[in-house]
């Protein structure tokens, strides 16, 4: 994956360059929206990051520069304005994510990860499969190994997502965002105790636990495909 | 807003106006009508005395026989264009000597008292008089043609009455329209504003009195509009700047983290990058209320608050039963409202996660949304003691308890409730705690 990074700080600059570096995601740097918008239109990128406050044109002013000038590749904005509102603001004006600092460096990784997926287009299947565990996105059953597991809507919701980030570390923001389509962060452990009910019922009787917690960050679901 | 009948000033003004018009024409035509009474009536009585006094002289010159005859000389040329000539004459007996009418009416000759008398089916004014040697005289005319005359006036007046009316009305009434628009209008660029439209102004043609208020009007917003521009500068300009710092705190600290072997030494780094997500969190808060109490602008967006509310149930259901709650939700559904549905979400999680943190295991609790929208976030817990409820839903305040969290989670709520035109109350659900969002006072 390769990354056009628009942010005038030079500390974040060099800690997510830092980051992604040892997720082998190389990372093109540039300190101005006007510089950014130029690259940007030579392609060539996977996904951009942008700062939101930028000297000159501002980041929410570029989105719009970037969308117009027809360059549709996903946009994380990074911002140190992070309440719900401003979040939405940034949503409205076309970016496709919004990370607000300071972040955790996997939550950035995750949603990179996620929106360069998304464009790759790999959603919209009607069977998901991974490892022992098949789901059955139009008649919304879910099996594994054969076992028909009892799902309420959401909790297949939650797996159809893990499913499809499957490997990749989700985080709590971005399975509230996606599964239940909420754009703030509750004050108590809502999230946890539901993927707690799921993994449950994922692993009641099976032979190896597919559902792992990455410790401060999120989950992921473990990439252990024991048969194809 | 619901507007009653007549209850625009300018309506009100109109019928005023018609009615004071009204009244002063009814009274100038009734007091005429009175004038031209009291005069004719005068004209008849004098026709009268004159009469009298020719059949006196009359008396002295021939006696009663010259009195007989000329009445019946008089009564002999009655003609319709005069009002009808009524007589009697009587000796001192009582016997009628001549004369029209028959039965005498009630009127004292002694002191030539005149009167209003029915003479057959006709009103009519009468005097009487004595004559010589004990005789009595009574001469009338008919009040027919004046009565007649006078009611002909009268229905000229209440025509006049009712035309003026109306036509007072209908000018009030285009005058009020004309100006109860021109007032709409303004009201309009208020109401627009308020929804969020900073743009929206009068922008007057003319030079009267309205044109003037909606200059001011015009000119206030713009101020309003410069100053929320400026809140919200700073406002974004204070995040960015405390924001950044602690970004970079934070980068620093995980850097070290990675270097760091001692164990220890790792642990209470970790603790001190929680303190900064502490920090930024509070912040984000009162910045969130900061925005709230400056009024800063809500879209006016419909949205489907039931599935909201039944997404949130979903969400909580799991942590409620670990919690050791009884759950459940009661949501009505289809139930609509208007506003911002992320911070109306935001609004009931901070009721719910108060309910996880305050109720204790073994409770019941329940989220219920009813069209209004009434939404309700109740407990059988111990409830919240009369003189804390105040108290909790303040910034920091937190009641008895000190459980996690920065306390702003209620404030929060309260102030997310009055920009969605809600209030947010706490009621004593004997046992427990009910909080209680709904239009309607505190």
């Amino acid at each position: 994956m390769h990354i056009l990074l628009i942010e005038d700080d030079l500390l974040t600059a060099s800690a997510i360059q830092e980051v992604l570096a040892r997720e082998a995601i190389t990372v093109e740097p540039v300190e101005t929206a006007e510089l950014g918008v130029q690259r940007a239109g030579r392609g060539d990128i996977d996904v951009i990051v942008m700062d939101r406050m930028l000297p000159g044109i501002d980041g929410l002013e570029a989105v719009a520069r970037l969308r117009s000038a027809g360059v549709e590749k996903p946009i994380l904005m990074l911002s140190a304005l992070g309440r719900a509102e401003q979040r939405v603001e940034g949503l409205e004006r076309g970016a496709d994510d919004y990370l607000a600092k300071p972040f955790e460096p996997n939550e950035l990784v995750a949603r990179l990860r996620a929106l360069h997926r998304r464009a790759g287009a790999l959603a919209n299947q009607p069977i998901l499969i991974h490892g022992d565990i098949e789901l059955n996105v139009k008649a919304r059953t879910a099996h594994r190994a054969g076992r028909h597991l009892g799902l309420s809507p959401k909790e297949f919701e939650l797996l159809k997502y893990l499913m499809e980030n499957a490997g990749e570390i989700v985080t709590r923001q971005m399975l509230l965002l996606h599964v239940w389509k909420l754009s703030f962060d509750p004050q108590t452990n809502v999230v946890d105790v539901n993927l707690v009910r799921l993994r449950r019922k994922l692993e009641e009787g099976a032979v190896q636990p597919c559902l792992e917690t990455v410790r401060g960050h999120g989950y992921r679901l473990r990439a252990t495909p024991h048969h194809a | 807003m619901v507007r009653l009948p007549f209850s625009s000033i300018a309506t009100r003004q109109a019928l005023l106006t018609a009615c004071l018009i009204l009244a002063a024409l009814a009274a100038f035509g009734l007091s005429a009508l009175t004038a031209v009474r009291t005069s004719l009536r005068a004209d008849l009585l004098h026709t009268i005395d004159t009469d009298i006094a020719g059949l006196a002289d009359g008396a002295a010159r021939g006696g009663m026989a010259e009195v007989k005859a000329r009445i019946g000389d008089r009564l002999a040329v009655q003609t319709q264009e005069r009002a009808a000539a009524y007589y009697l004459l009587r000796d001192s007996s009582g016997q009628r000597l001549a004369g029209n009418i028959d039965t005498p009416p009630p009127i004292d000759p002694a002191h030539s008292d005149y009167g209003d008398a029915t003479i057959g089916t006709d009103p009519a004014l009468v005097r009487a008089t004595r004559l010589p040697h004990g005789a009595v005289l009574m001469v009338g005319r008919s009040l027919r043609p004046t009565e007649t005359l006078i009611a002909s006036l009268r229905n000229q007046l209440a025509l006049l009455c009712g035309g003026v009316f109306a036509a007072a009305l209908a000018a009030g009434w285009w005058t009020a329209a004309r100006l109860a628009r021109r007032v709409a209008a303004i009201n309009v660029i208020f109401g627009r504003f308020e929804e969020g439209d900073r743009a929206a102004r009068v922008a007057p043609v003319g030079q009267d009195e309205l044109a003037m208020l909606g200059e001011y009007v015009d000119r206030h917003l713009a101020q309003i509009d410069m100053l929320l521009a400026f809140q919200q500068g700073i406002s974004d300009n204070v995040a960015h700047e405390l924001r950044t710092p602690l970004a970079h705190l934070d980068t620093r600290l995980r850097r070290t983290i990675e270097q760091a072997a001692d164990p220890a030494l790792t642990a209470e780094l970790e603790q001190a990058r929680g303190d900064v997500r502490s920090i930024v969190s509070l912040f984000d808060a009162l910045l969130d209320i900061a925005h709230g109490e400056a009024g800063a602008r809500i879209p006016r967006t419909s949205f489907d608050l039931s599935e909201l509310a039944g997404t949130l149930g979903e969400l909580y259901a799991p942590s409620a039963e670990e919690a050791g709650l009884d759950f459940s939700t009661r949501i009505a559904p289809g139930v609509m409202m208007t506003g911002e549905p992320m911070q109306v979400g935001r609004m009931i999680a901070n009721l719910l996660d108060n309910a996880l943190k305050f109720v204790p295991a073994g409770a019941r609790l329940r989220l219920s949304v009813a069209p209004g929208p009434i939404i309700i976030v109740e407990d059988n817990g111990p409830g919240i003691a009369p003189e804390e409820r105040e108290l909790v839903m303040r910034r920091f305040g937190r009641g008895r308890s000190s459980a996690a969290g920065h306390g702003l989670g209620l404030a929060l709520a309260r102030l997310v409730a009055a920009r969605h035109g809600l209030n947010l109350r706490l009621e004593d659900a004997a046992p427990g705690a009910r909080f209680v969002i709904a239009a309607g006072e505190k």
